[in-house]
């Protein structure tokens, strides 16, 4: 008896061992291996999406429109900005060289494995095959794209050869061939560049694909993204060829009116000939404080009562607001409404303000606004509207022409280019530029004016601040006034000169790299 | 970084591994009783008994007259400064939050650090002791030392705690006993230079901000408003516990049962904690005493109200921020409805100066509450199949549900806030989470002896299983008319139109298996010396092939010293040692679960939903191949004692080295991701002393007093990191030294001729303008160096009294209040110290406070101005109390009755000065501080 209860102890104890391997199998649905991952057409592009979610943030425009001069600081902060970007603090911890750097290579990582894995995929047919080749056209754009941000915020030149960019990601690295990269040329930059973009026009013409898909990268965003990319290293007269290309080529119009140069930006329903070349999508089941775009500067939505923490700055609404029509007491130029919310409170003493901050609200508009009343379309909220993020327009290609022009010493032809933005913007004061600086001087300006908030102005500062004479530009009312007083916001801390127009590189990249070369100053 | 401030929306809280809302750690403590009664005691060692004198190891038991009727709704709370090498800390004043319990110093770098907790032999965690009532509890044991350590091997790197719920004796007369404690509790009070409404409208007016500027000084002279916004939050709350308990005993079945209820409010305004708990412990023998077996089972009910946003800068959710940051001038009274403070708002240019009447909304407007069903039930027998070898089979299971409800109400002012264009508002969550544990163990016994020489071995083998699903539901737009919360009426329909009204709905589900085997085998001679041996294979489904396994071994011995002196003055004098490893396969913090899916051992690609374009994508979780379970050796030497039978203690020496340390390994982003969790190069030591001694200063008949105390110090080092350090931006680890040290400009004053902030730079000297190399280890961080406690325990015939102060040292935090407190950013919105009127001016240069507008106020968030030292010595619970004389009720079937006034958290000696000296924290703003407890209980046996 007792012999008995003792086996069966045993047997039970022992019993275990037989299910031993299928109990210790770890239980995880829904996680696949590369191997099983990607093996079709549609696989591959789901991989595309994540890369295109991985630059699909707001951060530039946001960290941009702080550390340089387009906002001020809101009637609602609650101390965002006044220790750090605000007031010019620049280390490898701040929020716009980690977010520029994280986000450009997290893609990269995504866009490699998109472009490696694409020989894994067996196409049986002919749309199958195509489908590979515009995802691919989409990946090398992508992949351009990239490096070309990183160069354009690390390098210490942008128009240097031999300058360091930052470290080139032309093929998926592992954990252990990740190790202690270092960083590449400008040269090297611009070689994978222009080759990748290349490579892009190609598979898109070989596609057939023509028409614009506004919210995928295409061939106008690739020969756009090659005008950009010549233009940043100084290489005019290949920018304007390719500014001419997609001006020429692309089918695509300037938004002429105030409507549909609105709709861009506050519902992003322009038409489809109108204007942007690329953005990227975003909608209204994946929001979010910390992702909608209107949420940068606001917690609520673009309007007075949206509980603002950053307000228009005003230097740059002195710049819109100039020449108002004298009828309707406020400027034609569209992009007057469009930048600066119905609902803001104008003081105009706001210089002899005793409280700045609170009698003069200047509401961003620009993402997500409305032309009359408050009831923007961006509203912070579940499925609540979201911009999307433009990535190029038409209008830049105009701007490259313009830069274009004054290297070749033709500023009239400077000026038509210009006034052809001008024009369409409605606004009536033509530009007409008596000397290279003042031209450089103009573009700038209207570079400003008619990028502001979408990212542009430090490069713009960096590339062409110093031709056209022209650095940060704050209101003393924004740094030195009653009730905005950060003496650190003073424009002197951020000369031309200084060494923070080369973002470091960022505690990310340290934190793992023990032997890549950090920029001067940090 | 001190926080930003800013309303909030919130998300659908999606939780699968942890609890839902931020939970952190909860309440006071008590006396420490060291249970040393006999030194033949029996003592549970891991998964063998032995007895005091032969243990190998030392073990610190806390028995029930410690734990019962403190009025503490966590049991681990009262466990604070009672043993040497343990350090708890509440970070939370929320009732029924978890503390951290960290045994012989942190032993990873990011994984989990919580002990595993062993409720009456079945391995458990902490995450649901709200619903454990503490006077249900036997006793709880602290396990330490290798050799008891390794007999958990899977999951006894960091510690063990042992917890045996009461139960019958054999041939024991029925037993009736009820408690009751009834307490209050009060907010304890902080250091904090607080402007009154004047001052800081005069600062404010200074500043030329906010509506002090547009005062003259006469009329802030005489302004009518003073808010003290911490009476609008807080409130005196009350405690109260109800416990009868019913023990018996026949000659071969006994038993314990017994009903709880407890309550306690918090201090927080909605906050509370509600309890319901029945427990029946049975355990019965066979005629011939061979057969024995028993059935645990304890059901616990509980109610939990949680503050939400702890922590954060949502100016419109956490109610915290509301009392510590609210000007005073702001009155309480302004507050009438939501949609009249959002006119208020609005009207006044969204400034964030309404922000405690937006708090005073949710609390009107805002519910949450968390109730918990926990069932443990336990069953086992075993039988002596011959006189020296018994066989034993247990089979344990823990059922956990729990459902989290929060609602926002349609007509509140954050509903209103985030209204937009949509006609309804507000909304609603339910989430359910089921957990269920299983734990069956095999086990054969076999012991012997032959003259002097005794013989104990053991082998066994467990079945671990633990399974989660959790469902979550969210409704936005909720219909004022109809809407009562809860009640699934007045929820808004979706529409073709708008999708806003769709339910939100997720479901996750996650398994874990471990299994493993163990042996153990023991020797003695003649009482004077011994050795332990043991070692385990664990298998666990959270690795792959061969890594799944782990073997774990130890061996431990001892000499009794005493059995050689044979003094009648020596009681013990034992000299004991073990060394063995233990594994960890936690590889990252967080439940159990957290980890699993997707799993870290390769590169997994998993579907995202709206990824981009409204199309799906693939989320890739980058992996380590090579993922295993992670070993720490422990080695440890101590010498226990009893002299004069007046002394007893024990002193020793720890070392716990935990080998390639789980880390998450920095990793370029060209890569695709900031880290990989993985086994690294990287080792982590914590070595220390341990003390823990009582005395009998008076021993006779009628009064006893004994002091006693505990202390530990470690050592804690870290080594083999990778390029040397791992950066954190305000921290830093490096090796040789300790993990997440403080690494910042140091503060270096005033500039007295431009009131700006001066720093020391890297070579000694001073710079308004500090940068990156000027920042400086500090050699602090938040984990105490020193900890401990000591008490009294004084008994006088019928009046008792016992005290216990625990004690942290070395332990430095960031004070983000105190920082709150001098950013004049602040003024104009929110509540500064009133030593900001002391601030630099061209005519007062002699001062230590900046400029209101220095210039690089900014640089102080990156230096160690608002590091402070958080050592401190409380009294954590002082107890007296009087058992009534039995001739009062001599003739009736009452036994005893006494009652006991305590009061936990009394008095703090700190340089601290915010509100909570303690914390779990490396810096704290804005959190639920911990309460002081007064109760009054009363104690009746039949």
């Amino acid at each position: 008896m007792n012999k008995n209860i003792l086996k069966a102890i045993i047997i039970g104890a022992f019993t275990l061992t037989s299910c031993n391997n299928d109990l210790l199998n770890p239980y995880t649905p829904g996680s696949l291996t590369q191997e099983v991952a990607i093996t079709t057409v549609n696989d591959l592009n789901l991989l595309l999406n994540s890369a295109y979610a991985n630059v699909n943030s707001r951060s530039e425009s946001e960290g941009v429109s702080i550390f340089t001069d387009e906002v001020g600081i809101g009637s609602s902060n609650g101390g965002q900005g006044i220790s750090d970007d605000y007031i010019f603090q620049m280390t490898p911890d701040s929020f716009l060289s980690e977010s520029i750097w994280d986000n450009n290579y997290f893609a990269l990582s995504r866009i490699n494995r998109v472009i490696t894995f694409a020989g894994n995929v067996v196409t049986t047919n002919q749309t199958d095959a195509d489908a590979v080749k515009r995802i691919l056209a989409q990946a090398y754009s992508l992949r351009a794209y990239c490096h070309l941000q990183i160069l354009a915020y690390y390098s210490t030149d942008m128009t240097s050869d031999t300058a360091l960019a930052g470290v080139l990601a032309d093929k998926v690295v592992t954990a252990v061939t990740s190790k202690n990269l270092q960083r590449n040329t400008n040269k090297e930059f611009y070689t994978l560049i222009q080759g990748d973009l290349d490579k892009a026009v190609a598979l898109f013409d070989a596609t057939g694909t023509t028409t614009v898909n506004k919210v995928a990268a295409n061939k106008f965003f690739a020969l756009g993204l090659k005008a950009r990319a010549f233009e940043y290293r100084g290489d005019y007269p290949n920018a304007e060829i390719f500014a001419n290309r997609v001006i020429n080529e692309s089918g695509l119009i300037l938004a002429n009116d105030a409507v549909s140069y609105q709709q861009i930006f506050f519902t992003d329903n322009e038409l489809g000939n109108v204007e942007t070349i690329f953005r990227l999508k975003r909608v209204p089941s994946a929001n979010g404080q910390g992702y909608n775009l209107h949420n940068a500067w606001v917690s609520i939505r673009p309007n007075a009562t949206g509980s603002a923490f950053y307000e228009i700055s005003r230097a740059l609404f002195n710049k819109v607001a100039a020449n108002p029509n004298p009828v309707t007491g406020v400027p034609d130029d569209v992009r007057y409404r469009t930048m600066v919310a119905p609902s803001s409170t104008i003081d105009p003493n706001y210089a002899t303000s005793p409280d700045y901050r609170n009698t003069d609200v200047l509401i961003i508009n620009k993402h997500g606004g409305v032309a009359t009343g408050t009831n923007t379309a961006a509203v912070t909220q579940t499925n609540g509207f979201n911009n999307d993020i433009k990535i190029m327009r038409l209008s830049e290609m105009y701007l490259i022409r313009a830069e274009a022009r004054v290297v070749a010493s033709d500023l009239p032809g400077a000026a038509t280019a210009v006034n052809v933005i001008k024009k369409a913007r409605l606004n009536t004061v033509p530009a007409a530029y008596a000397s290279p600086q003042v031209a450089w001087k103009g573009i700038l300006d209207e570079r400003r004016i008619e990028f502001a908030y979408e990212g542009y102005r430090f490069i713009d500062l960096k590339r062409i601040g110093t031709k056209a004479g022209s650095g940060i530009d704050r209101n003393p009312a924004d740094y030195s006034s009653s009730s905005a007083n950060y003496p650190g916001g003073n424009p002197a801390n951020l000369p031309l000169t200084s060494y923070k127009f080369a973002l470091p590189i960022p505690r990310s990249e340290l934190n793992a790299n023990q032997v890549i070369t950090q920029n001067p100053g940090y | 970084m001190n926080l930003k401030l800013r309303v909030v929306s919130l998300a659908a809280v999606f939780f699968t591994g942890s609890l839902m809302v931020a939970q952190r750690t909860p309440r006071p403590k008590k006396d420490t009783v060291i249970t040393e009664k006999a030194i033949d005691e029996v003592v549970v060692s891991g998964y063998r008994t032995t007895t005091k004198k032969k243990a190998v190891t030392t073990i610190t038991t806390i028995n029930s007259e410690t734990i019962e009727n403190r009025p503490n709704a966590n049991v681990l709370n009262t466990l604070q400064g009672q043993a040497a090498g343990v350090n708890i800390s509440a970070g939370s004043g929320q009732p029924g939050s978890k503390p951290t319990v960290i045994i012989r110093g942190v032993g990873t770098y990011s994984g989990n650090s919580d002990p595993l907790y062993v409720i009456d032999g079945f391995p458990s965690n902490s995450d649901s002791f709200r619903s454990l009532n503490p006077n249900d509890i036997e006793s709880l044991s602290i396990l330490k030392d290798a050799s008891a350590l390794s007999e958990y091997g899977s999951r006894g790197s960091n510690g063990v705690i042992l917890i045996k719920t009461k139960g019958g004796r054999f041939n024991q007369k029925l037993g009736i006993r009820y408690s009751s404690t009834y307490g209050v509790s009060i907010l304890q009070s902080p250091k904090y230079n607080y402007s009154s409404a004047s001052q800081l409208l005069t600062l404010e007016k200074r500043y030329g901000v906010g509506k002090g500027s547009t005062l003259t000084q006469a009329q802030i002279d005489a302004f009518p408003i003073n808010t003290n916004w911490r009476d609008v939050f807080f409130r005196p709350a009350m405690t109260q516990s109800h416990d009868l308990a019913i023990t018996s005993g026949g000659e071969n079945v006994n038993s314990y049962t017994s009903v709880g209820y407890y309550t306690q409010d918090g201090i927080l305004k909605t906050t509370g904690l509600k309890r319901f708990t029945v427990r029946n412990n049975i355990s019965g023998r066979s005629d011939n005493k061979r057969f024995t077996y028993g059935l645990t089972s304890g059901l616990g009910y509980s109610k939990n109200n949680e503050a939400t946003n702890l922590g954060t800068g949502a100016i419109n959710r956490n109610y915290i921020l509301g009392a510590f940051a609210a000007a005073p001038y702001v009155s309480s009274s302004l507050y009438q409805s939501g949609a009249q403070i959002l006119q208020v708002y609005r009207d006044n240019g969204s400034t964030l100066l309404y922000t405690p009447s937006f708090l005073q909304d949710k609390l009107e407007n805002y519910s949450n509450l968390t109730d918990e069903l926990r069932l443990d039930m336990a069953v086992n027998g075993s039988y002596k199949l011959t006189e020296d070898l018994t066989a034993s089979v247990r089979a344990s299971g823990q059922y956990l549900n729990t459902t989290f409800f929060q609602a926002e109400y349609p007509q509140s002012f954050n509903a209103l806030l985030f209204l937009g264009s949509k006609q309804f508002g507000g909304f609603e969550d339910q989430n359910v989470r089921r957990e269920f544990l299983f734990n069956n163990l095999y086990s054969l016994k076999y012991e012997k002896k032959f003259g002097k020489h005794s013989f104990g071995a053991q082998v066994n083998g467990e079945y671990n299983y633990s399974q989660l699903d959790a469902l979550n539901v969210r409704r936005n737009g909720l219909i004022t008319k109809t809407y009562v919360p809860g009640s699934g009426q007045g929820y808004a329909a979706d529409t073709s139109t708008d999708d806003f009204y769709v339910p939100q709905t997720s479901f996750a589900k996650l398994k874990l298996n471990i299994i493993s085997y163990f042996a153990s085998f023991d020797y003695d001679f003649d009482s004077k010396f011994g050795f332990v041996l043991t070692g385990r294979r664990d298998g666990v489904s959270r690795f792959l092939n061969d890594q799944r396994y782990g073997n774990f071994y130890s061996a431990g011995g001892r000499i009794n010293l005493e059995s050689f002196i044979k003094s009648p003055n020596v009681q013990l004098l034992k000299l004991h040692g073990s060394y063995g490893t233990t594994g960890n396969q936690r590889v990252v913090d967080g439940s159990i679960y957290a980890g699993l899916n997707p799993p870290l051992y390769r590169d997994i690609y998993s579907i995202t939903n709206n990824t981009y374009n409204s199309q799906q994508g693939y989320a890739i979780n980058f992996g380590f191949q090579d993922l295993h379970w992670e070993t720490t050796q422990n080695s440890d030497l101590a010498l226990d004692f009893d002299l004069y039978k007046r002394l007893s203690g024990t002193v020793g020496v720890y070392q716990k080295k935990t080998q390639r340390l789980y880390l998450p390994v920095p990793q370029t982003p060209v890569l695709g991701t900031f880290n990989i969790s993985q086994n690294s190069d990287a080792d982590l030591t914590n070595k220390g002393i341990e003390v823990d001694l009582k005395y009998a200063i008076l021993k006779s008949a009628n009064t006893s007093l004994i002091i006693r105390g505990n202390g530990s110090y470690n050592q804690q080092k870290i080594s083999g990191i990778l390029g040397g350090s791992i950066n954190t931006g305000l921290t830093k680890t490096t090796n040789g030294s300790k993990l997440g040290e403080f690494f910042l400009y140091h503060y270096a004053g005033v500039n007295q001729s431009n009131g700006n902030l001066l720093f020391e730079t890297a070579n000694g000297g001073v710079t308004e303008t500090p940068t990156d190399a000027d920042r400086k280890l500090t050699g602090k961080n938040s984990q105490p160096v020193y900890q401990g406690g000591f008490g009294f325990d004084f008994q006088y015939k019928g009046f008792f009294a016992s005290t216990n102060f625990s004690f942290v040292a070395k332990v430095y935090r960031f004070d983000y209040d105190l920082a709150g407190y001098f950013d004049p950013g602040n003024l104009g919105t929110f509540n500064v110290s009133s030593q900001l009127l002391n601030a630099w001016t061209p005519t007062n240069t002699n001062t230590n406070i900046p400029a209101l507008n220095a210039a690089n106020l900014g640089l102080a968030s990156n230096s160690d101005r608002f590091i402070r030292d958080a050592s401190y010595v409380r009294l954590r619970n002082v107890q007296v109390g009087y058992e009534l004389p039995k001739k009062f009720y001599q003739g009736t079937p009452i036994q005893k009755i006494a009652f006991t006034l305590q009061a936990e958290n009394l008095v703090t000696f700190t340089k601290w000065q915010g509100f909570d000296a303690e914390s779990n924290r490396p810096n704290d703003q804005y959190q639920y501080p911990t309460p002081r407890i007064y109760t009054l209980g009363l104690d009746v046996k039949f």
